[in-house]
């Protein structure tokens, strides 16, 4: 299977998203945020960072960026996930293809730790490093459909714990952990791999 | 073509908490200056634009700022001055 990761300016998890999906088994390529040609790919990454600097707010004015356009697209042909982390999720949120936003955190720091997950009845370790991680939904109806990954302790003040969601209808999944991170990890790997198992279990 | 320059803020809607204004209140509150106030914070943004019309700048200040300097589910703008140069 084919995976891509995009490099948007200003993205700095690159590297290491792409380690991840190869131990997991994809082959990679690494993009940039003005490619339309997405026909290649089953996983589409939107990796964490700083994208545009954060400027204006964290994913704005990435949203703009012609591959947004191509993923929406690909969205709608059903054969391919999409996977946003940290900064991605935050992409995602501003670019209306997840519903909700990503508030600064409640206490005003960047909160950089491994945390408690509970995903599908698993609970896991996966580290968080954000400033603007606090999601925030104005009805949890909207995302009613969606299965939700929630933190144990809520470390940033998010809406219902919600520290990731999958939307399972359009196969997006976006989540402020990094599963990256711990999966290239000796020892540490098992929370990256609940998270990458279950994708290429929704792309059989 | 006449230049305008506007003057936007943008902020956290009122029901959202902001941690950023809490922290505010409390200090004025130490410091017992008043221990009644609500303090919200925001972005403050001056766009200088060239155009045919006010009404055609108009337009444009709208679309920008709906679009770009806010994301609509969790904060608003307001125009606060404009001014024709």
């Amino acid at each position: 299977m084919k995976a891509c990761v995009i490099n948007f300016l200003g993205s700095n998890c690159v590297i290491e998203t792409k380690d991840s999906l190869l131990k997991a088994g994809f082959s990679v390529d690494i993009i940039n945020q003005n490619e339309t040609n997405l026909a290649d790919y089953s996983l589409i990454v939107l990796p964490g960072g700083f994208s545009y600097g954060d400027y204006v707010s964290c994913g704005r004015i990435a949203k703009f960026s012609p591959v947004i356009g191509a993923i929406k697209e690909k969205i709608k042909q059903k054969n391919s996930i999409i996977l946003g982390i940290c900064n991605g999720f935050q992409i995602l949120c501003e670019a209306n293809i997840l519903y909700g936003a990503l508030l600064e955190n409640e206490n005003q720091k960047f909160i950089s730790k491994d945390v408690d997950l509970i995903f599908k009845d698993k609970t896991f370790k996966l580290p968080i490093a954000h400033h603007q991680g606090r999601y925030y939904i104005d009805d949890i109806n909207k995302i009613k459909d969606y299965e939700l990954i929630k933190y144990k302790n809520n470390p940033n003040g998010s809406y219902y714990d919600i520290a990731g969601l999958y939307d399972k209808k359009n196969k997006v999944l976006g989540l402020m952990p990094h599963p990256e991170r711990n999966y290239i990890t000796p020892f540490k790997e098992e929370g990256g791999k609940i998270i990458f198992d279950f994708i290429k279990e929704e792309l059989r | 073509m006449k230049i305008f320059v506007y003057k936007i803020i943008t902020k956290l809607k009122e029901e959202i908490k902001n941690p950023q204004g809490e922290v505010v209140e409390n200090i004025v509150k130490r410091l017992s200056v008043s221990s009644n106030l609500k303090v919200n914070t925001g972005k403050f943004y001056e766009i200088k634009i060239s155009d045919e019309s006010r009404i055609e700048a108009d337009k444009k200040i709208e679309k920008i700022s709906k679009e770009i300097l806010i994301n609509p589910l969790i904060e608003t703008f307001e125009i606060i001055n404009v001014e024709e140069l």
